[in-house]
């Protein structure tokens, strides 16, 4: 029941009609407030009070105000539209996981607001410091992944300037040449083919997917995963003696002679070890063993024991610590709350 | 069966409704008394006070629109209550001024005393809290 209320109200919420009619509403408000002011200073004496005779003079002179509005309304009209091509480009250029549609809104609504700010600043250079008081006391800075998207925003900034300083053919032009020169860029892959050319390519996100979408690589990855998750559960393992904090890792040609060797090897080093896992592929295959090392021994000193003589059955020893290694907790039961528990 | 003439009660307090209700009647009221040329007040002090009811209509009216108050009635109320009796002055006809908002009291004395009110139920609007 309260869902579906919350969801009515937000739908309610998110009608434009209601922003339309608030403006229309506003627009009664403020003809209704300019009338009254009217009226209050035809009727009656406001002499001494200078600062609301300035509010009805100001509040009643039509044509200094349509002039205005006239001015703002075209201004921002046209940092609209000369940001638009800039937004398409940018829409254009990136790639999908590049893409951010926040930016492209952004830059259309910055540019607007930029115009606001200029109209309102004007040749007054008491309000430009205001405003340089006002951008400093709100944080408004953001980390932008690309630096060719604060590109985007100061074209965006330089479009809003040059539209509120009433500069429209600077704001054409630099419209134009911008979008043109960015469109361009991108199209002739500019530095990525200098970067080629000197045998050098840049890895983005792209090539880290292709890997990860490479069917070698995962298969690689899984395998590697499933041993280490096979060692951990060993090492995990309850026992009477220490636990195990040690595992060996043996890729073999010929897994009867490897094993022969390692386990000579091993017994003749000390320590408490264990096969635990063959995996073979024919006569080929890995060796996993686990165990502990001799007290005062390092890992190092086993590794170079069994590299010593090595014989060409074995193509790799890899040896691994499990020290630290702690199995995953299982998952919390729910308390049923009723004291049964 | 509900229908636009027979329906369950639907003036509350809910939404501020009740209370915009109340501030709509004194305000046509005021404004009612001030139109009433026994008292001598001119056509511009009517005005004054007919603008000021106006411009609460359309904060009321914003208030039900935009912040999902419940004020509708007193806002739409307040609109052409004032207005209509502004123009019937500015052409002179102040007693059919006073009339018009002797009807718009009556309506709103109406729904407050009934609870019931023509133009929520038409607007699909309840601002009861009452469960019948």
């Amino acid at each position: 029941m309260s869902e579906t209320t919350t969801t009515r109200t937000m739908d309610a919420r998110r009608r434009p009609v209601r922003l339309v009619g608030y403006y229309a509403l506003l627009m009664l408000f403020i003809w209704l407030m300019r009338n009254l002011l009217s009226e209050v200073g035809r009727q009656y004496n406001l002499e001494e009070f200078s600062k609301i005779k300035e509010i009805v003079k100001l509040a009643v002179n039509y044509s200094a105000t349509f002039d205005d509005v006239v001015h703002t309304i075209f201004s921002l009209f046209l940092s609209f539209v000369f940001t638009l091509p800039l937004g398409w480009v940018y829409t254009m250029t990136k790639d999908d996981d590049d893409y951010d549609v926040s930016l492209v809104q952004t830059l259309v609504v910055l540019s607007m607001a930029v115009t606001g700010v200029m109209i309102v600043i004007g040749n007054e250079l008491a309000r430009a410091f205001s405003l340089a008081g006002v951008v400093a006391a709100v944080r408004f800075r953001n980390t932008l992944d690309d630096a060719k998207d604060t590109v985007y925003i100061f074209v965006a900034i330089a479009i809003g300037m040059a539209c509120g300083a009433r500069a429209y053919a600077v704001a054409t032009w630099l419209s134009m040449i911008m979008t043109a020169t960015m469109y361009v860029l991108w199209r002739s892959h500019f530095g990525e083919r200098l970067m080629r050319a000197g045998g050098r390519r840049k890895k983005g996100k792209g090539d880290a997917l292709a890997w990860v979408r490479d069917e070698g690589a995962t298969q690689a990855s899984q395998h590697a995963l499933a041993q280490q998750v096979r060692l951990l559960q060993w090492a995990s393992l309850p026992s009477k003696d220490k636990k195990v904090n040690s595992a060996l890792v043996v890729d073999a040609t010929d897994l009867g002679a490897a094993q022969r060797y390692v386990d000579a090897e091993l017994s003749s080093f000390g320590g408490k070890w264990r096969l635990t896992g063959v995996t073979s592929n024919g006569e080929q295959g890995v060796l996993e063993y686990v165990g502990r090392l001799p007290k005062d021994a390092t890992a190092a000193a086993l590794v170079a024991r069994l590299r010593d003589g090595l014989p060409p059955s074995i193509e790799g020893i890899e040896f691994r610590s499990l020290k630290g290694l702690k199995p995953l907790s299982p998952p919390a039961t729910p308390d049923p709350g009723d004291g049964t528990a | 069966m509900a229908s636009i003439m027979n329906f369950q009660v639907n003036v509350g307090a809910e939404g501020g409704d009740l209370t915009a209700r109340r501030f709509a009647l004194i305000m046509m009221l005021v404004i009612t008394l001030m139109a009433v040329p026994w008292w001598g007040l001119s056509h511009a002090e009517v005005k004054i006070a007919a603008l000021l009811g106006a411009m609460s209509g359309t904060l009321f009216l914003m208030a039900g629109l935009v912040f999902l108050q419940k004020t509708h009635f007193a806002g739409l109320i307040l609109l052409p209550g004032p207005l209509g009796m502004l123009a019937l002055s500015s052409v002179g006809w102040r007693w059919a001024a006073v009339l018009f908002g002797v009807v718009f009291v009556g309506w709103m004395v109406q729904n407050l005393l009934t609870r019931r009110c023509g133009l929520n139920q038409l607007l699909g609007i309840n601002s009861c809290t009452c469960d019948d």
